[in-house]
């Protein structure tokens, strides 16, 4: 069963059975504590040994800070939402939806999510040649590594330039530079204007365009005290009714994307995308159902990883059987191709070990 | 949705404030308790007394904090309170009690399905998950809360979900 379905379970039996307890609360009976008024008092303040006591205290707080703690580091505080990777920015939340949006609808050609072309396969002698579920799965890997890896490198290794923009119909324009597994810089630039429609509620529209071809976009966007929440759908610039619409939300530690791929007026693929940030690593969570299938992948990029490699669980359910597996990825040049490519090796259910690649072929 | 708006309400024990947080958090609330008391009856008083402490003490709340986890360390406070109370009267230890999570075979219809998978996790593990998937707290947040190494929640889930999986295949 999937994990997914088991914690389904829990919650829904655990909150059909939460108890009402509403009406046993009676708040005229509860007596709220308010709290104590200290007057001033310059007797107490001035009480000599409590005076000198606390002076002392101070003073040696004041010299162990100075000696323990490098530079201007302050002490960590007790904020329970460190968010190290997280985009706040409006204008990088709308960049980065942008781009992740502009990006799979670049690479959905006709078949949006089933889109094969140029795979190529490349078996170890030693591997088993069978297909396993996870060969039916790479190329959609594939696609969403592209808008992965700006966001598991880092904020970091992402410059965000915003400027007027050249363009006479846009009034900004922003620089979108990031790195990629192998470590070259991609710039991606936007056009956009803004409009403020509510207090922390925002209307964009602009463009992007990705090898020659240029992409527009609508975004609403709006804040509150946890965090953000946008909705931006890219459109196809000459095929009717296709785009890729994008739901991102933030809030504590965890951003997800929800995407929709629509062709020709038609839903064609649904995902979720799920970003949680722990202290020493941080986890991407993608998740969809294909052709009966449902497929997760677990990419996880530890802190002292090192640059071009990642870590990827997955699931793959179907009604007859399951698959689970771990792949490393790595990026590598082929000296054939003179090209870079995604090197897959996996290891299957703890018993076969095979290699995959997939040609690295945007941006390239 | 952002609790602290409710917070001056909740000073003048406004009772459209209380509802709105009530329901907001009542899941998350009693899965809490649930979690440590291990007994429905138990974790309904437990609920009961957490949200009269809410109010007496709201002027504690320090706005910097999520409301949600300011509450849900009252919750476990007064569940880990009424243990001790309880083991003192009766002599039994209730947190190893089998009252809500025995052993139970998957076939034992009555049951609802999420107590049998309950039933097979450790006590960390039960609580873990229920704060997870109930209250929706992140690993984070939880190893917080529980007074854990977040590595330790992260494994501890993974874990128990994959012996809930396990009991789920054997299942079939």
């Amino acid at each position: 069963m999937k994990k997914r379905k088991i914690e389904k379970i829990i919650r829904e039996d655990i909150r059909k059975t939460t108890p009402d307890v509403l009406s046993k609360i009676d708040l005229d009976q509860i007596e709220v504590k308010k709290p104590a008024k200290k007057g001033f008092s310059f007797q107490r303040l001035f009480n000599k040994k409590t005076f000198a006591a606390a002076l002392s205290l101070s003073a040696l707080a004041v010299l162990l800070l100075v000696v323990l703690l490098p530079g201007d580091t302050l002490p960590p505080g007790p904020d329970p939402t460190p968010r190290e990777y997280v985009f706040e920015e409006k204008d990088e939340i709308t960049t980065l939806s942008a781009f992740s949006a502009v990006t799979l609808l670049h690479q959905s050609g006709d078949t949006l999510a089933h889109a094969s072309q140029g795979v190529h396969l490349s078996l170890l002698a030693s591997s088993p040649s069978q297909e396993y579920l996870i060969d039916t799965q790479l190329d959609t890997l594939t696609r969403y590594l592209y808008i992965v890896e700006p966001i598991v490198l880092g904020k970091d290794n992402i410059e965000f330039a915003l400027s007027e923009s050249p363009r006479e119909d846009y009034e900004y324009q922003m620089l979108f530079t990031s790195l990629d597994l192998r470590g070259q810089e991609i710039v991606h630039t936007l056009h956009f204007n803004e409009t403020e429609i509510d207090e922390d509620e925002y209307y964009l529209e602009g463009i992007m365009t990705v090898e020659g071809v240029e992409y527009h976009f609508e975004a609403e966007l709006e804040f509150d005290e946890d965090g953000y929440e946008i909705e931006l759908t890219a459109t196809h610039p000459t095929k009717e009714d296709t785009y890729v619409t994008v739901k991102q939300e933030i809030e504590r530690d965890e951003q997800t994307f929800e995407y929709e791929h629509v062709l020709y007026g038609e839903t064609v693929f649904e995902s979720e995308l799920t970003i949680e940030f722990e202290d020493d690593e941080i986890v991407i969570e993608l998740e969809y159902e294909d052709d009966g299938k449902e497929v997760e992948f677990y990419i996880v990029k530890e802190n002292n990883d090192t640059f071009r490699k990642l870590r990827i669980e997955y699931e793959i359910d179907t009604d007859d059987e399951d698959e689970e597996g771990v792949i490393t990825l790595t990026i590598v040049f082929d000296a054939e191709t003179q090209r870079h490519q995604y090197r897959y090796a996996i290891v299957i259910e703890e018993e076969f070990s095979i290699i995959r690649t997939r040609p690295y072929r945007l941006f390239e | 949705m952002n609790l602290k708006r409710y917070i001056d309400a909740l000073k003048i024990k406004d009772q459209q404030a209380f509802e709105a947080v009530y329901h907001e958090t009542k899941h998350a609330v009693y899965a809490m308790a649930l979690g440590i008391v291990k007994d429905r009856s138990l974790a309904e008083d437990v609920m009961q007394e957490s949200y009269m402490k809410m109010v007496e003490n709201i002027y504690s709340y320090n706005k910097r904090y999520k409301f949600i986890n300011w509450l849900l360390t009252i919750t476990k406070n007064t569940a880990l309170d009424t243990l001790r109370k309880r083991n003192k009267e009766t002599s039994v230890d209730v947190a190893k009690s089998d009252d809500l999570f025995p052993a139970v075979n998957a076939s034992e219809d009555k049951r609802l399905e999420a107590e049998h998978y309950l039933s097979l996790l450790s006590d960390d593990e039960q609580k873990i998950v229920l704060l997870k998937t109930v209250a929706n707290m992140t690993h984070k947040e939880i190893a917080e809360l529980l007074d854990r190494p977040v590595g330790s929640v992260t494994w501890k889930y993974s874990e128990a979900l994959k012996k809930m999986q396990r009991a789920g295949r054997d299942a079939l």
